[in-house]
């Protein structure tokens, strides 16, 4: 009988393809509680009974990914997959995330149909805006010292339901200075609407198709430095979105 | 002001999964990249489609195409969302 090569395979976890052996062996030890649950979930066929097999083996030597890893990794789609291994109710027990704002959007956008007929989709899109403290995150620089905290919008992908953490600065998140932290006003609107940025004055309007924003230019548009939207922009511009 | 013309032009590209937003055009799109954005004018109708996301129809017109961004709390800079 072959066997496989696991080591040179590629892997997809929570949807996403191009992990490492190594990755996924540590994502699904997050994901799953025990081996059962992950043969019942990922040995689905009688073809991948060699490896579940295998990974029957070494499953109590693996190390799951920690909340740490999955908040430092850049990559927005694999810290996707992170959290959604290690689960919300993980995430929050360890981290504590301190919820500051949460506003659901009742929004109408334009989308076209195969046809590129033009319709309207009405949907309800829910942002959160959380105070992680840093000090779970960072290794302080001394004793003495204490990171500052972190702030992140949790949103969801409209088309796929998929969650993501973003991150914002503080300025963003309180409206006041550092400071003055103790007088913040969060808005978690205004956070998302800080992660669009443009570099052109007064766009037409604005489509965005997951993480691609696209500006249409007006006859009064003119290139200026790069500017974040406020929420006003935020909410007025945006024409499309899916 | 454009120096590169095409009919089909990819806006981003996900590092992770590899999906596209791919933008077509019948007509020439003219475009321009830089290191922040995509520089286009539409003279035809332009598509753009993306493996999981829902098409987006664009008219003819000047526009600019970005990625989102965020912060980078272990630095304090901005950078682009990538995926």
């Amino acid at each position: 009988m072959k066997q496989y090569d696991f080591k040179a395979a590629d892997y997809c976890v929570s949807g996403l393809r191009g992990f490492t052996l190594n990755e996924a062996l540590r994502f699904w030890k997050a994901k799953f509680e025990t081996i059962k649950h992950f043969r019942r979930d990922v040995i689905t066929h009688t073809l991948l009974e060699e490896f579940g097999d295998f990974v029957s083996e070494i499953w109590d030597s693996i190390d799951p990914i920690t909340v740490q890893e999955a908040l430092a990794e850049k990559n927005t789609e694999r810290r996707r997959v992170m959290f959604d291994c290690i689960g919300v109710a993980r995430l929050f027990k360890e981290l504590e995330p301190e919820l500051l704002d949460r506003q659901v959007l009742r929004k109408s956008r334009t989308r076209w149909d195969s046809s590129n007929k033009l319709y309207v989709h009405s949907f309800e899109d829910t942002y959160e805006l959380y105070r992680l403290d840093g000090n779970k995150l960072f290794e302080p620089l001394n004793k003495w010292s204490r990171a500052n905290p972190v702030y992140a919008v949790r949103c969801w992908c409209t088309t796929t339901n998929r969650e993501y953490w973003i991150y914002v600065p503080e300025t963003i998140a309180l409206n006041v200075p550092e400071w003055r932290r103790s007088e913040g006003k969060p808005d978690a609107i205004r956070a998302i609407a800080w992660t669009i940025r443009l570099d052109i004055m007064n766009p037409k309007r604005i489509f965005r198709q997951g993480d691609i924003i696209v500006a249409e230019e007006s006859m009064d548009s003119y290139e200026v430095e790069p500017y974040h939207l406020n929420k006003e922009q935020y909410l007025n511009l945006l024409f499309s979105e899916t | 002001m454009y120096t590169n013309k095409s009919k089909r032009l990819v806006l981003g590209e996900g590092e992770t999964i590899g999906h596209k937003h791919v933008l077509e055009c019948s007509a020439d799109i003219a475009y321009e990249k830089t290191d922040d954005h995509i520089r286009l004018m539409l003279k035809g109708m332009g598509i753009l489609t993306h493996d999981e996301h829902d098409r987006i129809v664009l008219d003819p017109g000047r526009y600019r195409s970005y990625n989102q961004v965020e912060f980078n709390p272990m630095d304090n800079t901005v950078n682009r969302v990538f995926d």
